[in-house]
């Protein structure tokens, strides 16, 4: 994995954050900024290109996904964000998991 | 002597040039002296930057100004790039005359409305070559996408081909949709725009790629990967 400048979340991060919480009450839920692997696109962006949200992984653990099929919970998380991938945000990379499949080791 | 073309300096010089009018088309030309292609298509580029006055032509030696050839994943020259600010509108690899005055024709008049309600039909390229129509309705899109995502049983919607692709997601579910000796079709949704956003709109899913099997959605990478790990690709096509 390469080095990543530690960076405080930006708003992007923060909306994401909030808004599936909110909706999924979730037990894990972890975010991480990829963008700085994507930084090759910030040549062709107004912004100084240190804090880009563009590119996140979000791993999600919620009851809230019980009987759904990965596209339905991909599609719960899309519809909840839809305003940040109409704006900068570019690519969600996503793992959603119910607590009963998430494998002994990771619990 | 035009005031639109411009051989691009440094990477500030660049961004101003772009930044001054973001609904201005632009048509980027990575080139390198020493491909031979690119003399010729330098000279063509000259010619469509006088003929399209209000498109800003930009010249950009690809070894010299690295940055700006990577942040647009450009491998070969010569490559061009039509934008419209900072949107992508389409790209073309290799030296290809005929498809880059096409683009031009296209997309070098007023800044289209998402799906224009005019009855303009497609104008055909200056040796015949197909151009996707200027402006269809929502109907006329949608069917054109059906039929798309019908094409073959196994389609991928993706940045690029699949020889070249032009982002990691799609390298990456091409590498698995190859690992698995699955056969797929391919589309590049890079070179049309409407594709590109009547695709999420219809598919109801904001990314790319896209997975289709029997002509409906299967979904992006991530469930590309489970599907393949799980055994469920297998089923689904046998």
């Amino acid at each position: 994995m390469s080095q990543q400048p530690i960076q405080s979340p930006g708003p992007v991060e923060l909306s994401i954050r909030s808004k599936l919480t909110a909706l999924l009450q979730p037990t894990v839920l972890t975010i991480s900024n990829d963008s700085w692997q994507h930084r090759h696109h910030a040549a062709m962006r107004e912004q100084d290109g240190s804090n880009q949200e563009t590119h996140f992984t979000v791993n999600v653990v919620s009851e809230q996904f019980k009987g759904k099929s990965s596209m339905q919970r991909h599609r719960m998380i899309y519809a909840a964000l839809s305003d940040e991938l109409a704006q900068g945000l570019h690519a969600l990379s996503l793992k959603t998991k119910t607590p009963e499949e998430v494998p002994p080791s990771e619990s | 002597m035009s005031t639109n073309f411009h051989e691009v300096v440094d990477v500030p010089h660049f961004q101003a040039l772009l930044s001054e009018d973001l609904n201005r088309v632009s048509l980027l030309n990575f080139w390198a002296p020493w491909a031979e292609p690119c003399k010729q298509m330098n000279e063509v580029v000259k010619e469509l930057a006088n003929k399209y006055e209000k498109v800003l032509v930009l010249q950009i030696e690809a070894e010299s100004l690295a940055d700006i050839t990577e942040s647009f994943e450009v491998e070969a020259v010569p490559t061009f790039v039509l934008l419209r600010g900072h949107t992508l509108l389409t790209r073309i690899s290799g030296a290809d005359a005929a498809a880059l005055a096409n683009a031009l024709a296209i997309h070098a008049h007023a800044p289209p409305k998402a799906l224009s309600q005019t009855n303009e039909k497609a104008s055909v390229g200056t040796n015949g070559t197909y151009a996707p129509p200027v402006s269809e309705t929502p109907e006329e899109l949608n069917a054109r996408l059906k039929k798309l995502m019908n094409q073959s049983k196994v389609m991928l919607f993706m940045k690029g081909t699949p020889d070249h692709p032009q982002c990691g997601f799609s390298r990456k579910s091409v590498a698995i949709l190859r690992d698995h000796k699955v056969e797929f079709d391919s589309f590049n949704i890079l070179t049309d725009e409407s594709v590109r956003q009547g695709l999420k709109v219809l598919n109801n899913w904001p990314t790319f790629p896209q997975l289709i099997i029997n002509g409906e959605l299967a979904g992006g990478l991530d469930i590309l990967k489970e599907m393949a790990e799980s055994g469920e690709l297998q089923e689904a096509l046998a």
